[in-house]
């Protein structure tokens, strides 16, 4: 019962405009990832259209930090009285068990988006080819498989924050407010550690600065050269995350009554 | 339209950046007083201010077209309602110029409080209120056209997420801190010329591209030419609304189809990967480039060498010739010269960030107890080392140094 309501919803929003409009930038978005390697690392090869299939994905699902929230937000907090929530609540499934088959919904519906970027990694690769003269279908450039699993991890998390607070906001657009809200303060603080060094801190407890932290010590600039303990990266992590589970336990609590 | 929850986030958020911006960012050095901050705040008044109106105005129009429905029901014809909507959206503008200048106004007022115990009305510099009064003019015209502009976009997409996404995406793309993105990528500059709410500014300005008090990232484009611009964006939007309206008194119920969005973000795929490579790679930092990383990951890049040929040196290991690109470590240095870097008890290399290129490293040499020489005891040295590349592994070809960093006279 519980497969068959997630893939009734699945099929649901597979069809809104929300979706068709994540469907196209995330196509876009494995354009980018396949062009990554010659434009951003300038690799003197061409990806091989395997390879830029799965460079595709990959960026797709990187990507999803600009479209997983804003999309698993606007699906969650809908609250049409003819829509797919209410008609499976009315016809006796529990508003728990229904909320439940919409996350896992959606995170089927993450997948999907990033494995359609691959269609656009292939587009973009066939187009590098073709500027350089140059046909290859193997793994050249290919990203490593622990950088796919990593961006399928980060699909299930973007989807999950955008679900909690689509459902504890009840509108789509305060909860987009908020994630840019928390993407932009983190950007300032971590820009601004470049001039006051204590802002690093503030930066670390901000609700991205635990992937940021991760991302910094990638890039070896002296901006981002300032260490946070462990503990204050994970005290922030677990402080918005239970902030987000008891928003979202309360808002249930009211509907279930 | 005030009444709309989505319009009222929009402007609470706009206003709190505004206010935060010119309270911690806007004057590192000084306040700069109530009507200083009216006066200089470039960000507030257009990239913030200007923002709100564009992504107010859109998001207000495209939540209003709902009632198109009814209103066609009623008789009312497309072009009335479109007119009407560009209307409510100029009064929204306005209402908004006022407003920023007020969030101006009281920020500069907490600014000057803080930093100085005393609210300071005036400015500390002069200001010239003729050219200040016409500047105003010409921003309250501004605002107008974006408003305009935003409710074209609205009509012509007549979707309130895609509406969302557009006019907020233009403004995003001006935001300051993507000012070092652009710096690594100047050719994406180019782009900022051809977006409507970078148009609507060089109107204003000459300035399609990011400005504010210091920034360098200047697209020039003549008035009359982004004039031009802006009426061409404007005309586009409400013909294209006009035809969308009338479509759909007509067609009330159409389903939308995966196919538009698919082939749209097939052909943007292609086009980004044909212009994005030869447009970004000779801008990426040498740091980034696969020669560098192939040899960073083999241990062969210049800093680890240095690092390893110094920790030899010191631990007195053989086998170090292999460092050198002629294969001889005494070809390059005299005797008493790797002595004295032997004796260092611990070196650091520059990091990558701060090398100015792969094929030059400082290291820092520091020595404890200090080493006598002449009357002097040295604490740290500096040395220099020239590389080459050969096979993907960089090569000690000079050495320069050791030059004394700090030292103690001795009594």
């Amino acid at each position: 019962m519980r497969r068959e309501t997630s893939r009734v919803m699945y099929r649901v929003y597979l069809r809104s405009p929300a979706t068709r409009a994540a469907l196209a930038f995330s196509i876009m978005c494995g354009g980018v990832g396949a062009a990554y390697p010659r434009a951003l690392l300038a690799a003197p090869t061409v990806p091989g259209v395997v390879a830029g299939c799965l460079l595709g994905i990959a960026g797709a699902g990187i990507c999803s930090v600009f479209w997983g929230v804003p999309l698993a937000a606007s699906i969650s907090s809908g609250n049409d009285p003819a829509g797919p929530r209410a008609c499976l609540h009315a016809s006796g499934i529990s508003q728990l068990a229904v909320r439940r088959s919409e996350l896992i919904a959606l995170f089927a519906l993450s997948g999907t988006l990033a494995l359609v970027g691959a269609a656009g990694g292939v587009a973009s690769t066939i187009v590098q080819q073709v500027a350089k003269h140059r046909f290859d279908l193997g793994l050249a450039q290919a990203p490593k498989m622990w950088t796919l699993v990593v961006v399928f991890g980060l699909l299930l998390l973007f989807s999950a924050i955008g679900w909690a607070l689509g459902v504890a906001s009840r509108r789509a657009v305060v909860a987009c407010a908020i994630y840019a809200s928390a993407v932009a303060v983190t950007v300032l603080l971590a820009g601004a550690s470049y001039f006051a060094p204590s802002f690093r801190f503030a930066a670390a407890l901000s609700p991205l600065g635990v992937l940021l932290s991760q991302v910094r010590d990638q890039l070896g600039s002296r901006q981002f050269s300032g260490a946070t303990s462990q503990l204050l990266r994970l005290t922030g992590a677990v402080g918005w995350l239970l902030l987000i589970v008891f928003s979202f336990a309360r808002s249930v609590r009211n509907h279930v009554r | 339209m005030l009444k709309l929850r989505d319009l009222r986030v929009v402007l609470i958020l706009g206003f709190a950046v505004i206010f935060a911006g010119n309270l911690w960012f806007g004057a590192p050095f000084a306040a700069r007083g109530v009507l200083g901050t009216w006066f200089f705040d470039v960000d507030g008044s257009l990239t913030y201010g200007l923002g709100i109106v564009f992504i107010g105005s859109a998001i207000a129009a495209a939540i209003t077209a709902k009632l198109d429905d009814e209103m066609f029901a009623f008789g009312v014809r497309a072009e009335t309602l479109l007119v009407a909507r560009v209307f409510a959206c100029c009064l929204l503008a306005l209402l908004t110029r006022p407003a920023v200048v007020l969030v101006e106004f009281i920020a500069g007022a907490v600014d000057s409080l803080f930093r100085d115990g005393h609210v300071i009305f005036g400015s500390p510099f002069p200001i010239d209120y003729s050219q200040q009064t016409i500047g105003e003019l010409r921003v309250f015209g501004i605002y107008l056209v974006a408003a305009t502009m935003g409710a074209g976009l609205a009509g012509a997409l007549r979707s309130r997420l895609a509406t969302t996404l557009v006019a907020g995406s233009c403004v995003v793309l001006y935001l300051p801190f993507l000012g070092s993105i652009f710096s690594r990528a100047r050719a994406a500059l180019v782009v900022l010329k051809f977006v409507p709410f970078g148009e609507i500014r060089a109107v204003l300005s000459e300035n399609a591209g990011l400005f504010g008090d210091s920034s360098a990232y200047n697209q020039r484009l003549d008035h009359w030419v982004a004039a031009g611009l802006v009426s061409a964006w404007l005309f586009a939007f409400i013909g294209i609304a006009l035809l969308r309206s009338a479509k759909r008194s007509r067609y009330r119920h159409r389903r939308t189809s995966a196919s538009l969005p698919i082939a749209l973000g097939l052909v943007c795929a292609g086009l980004l990967g044909g212009v994005l490579p030869p447009a970004l790679s000779a801008a990426v930092p040498w740091q980034w480039r696969p020669a560098w990383r192939q040899a960073q990951s083999q241990g062969w890049a210049s800093n680890q060498v240095a690092t390893i040929w110094l920790n030899d040196l010191r631990e007195k290991r053989s086998g170090r010739d292999k460092f050198f690109a002629r294969g001889d470590e005494t070809s390059v240095l005299s005797a008493g010269r790797l002595k004295s870097l032997g004796e260092a008890n611990s070196i650091t290399a520059q990091s990558s960030s701060l090398m100015p290129d792969p094929l030059h490293v400082q290291v820092t040499l520091e020595y404890r107890p200090c080493v006598e020489t002449g009357n002097i005891c040295v604490r740290s040295a500096w040395i220099a080392l020239s590389f080459v590349k050969k096979n993907s592994r960089y090569l000690i070809a000079r050495v320069d140094g050791p030059s004394v960093a700090q030292a103690e006279v001795m009594k």
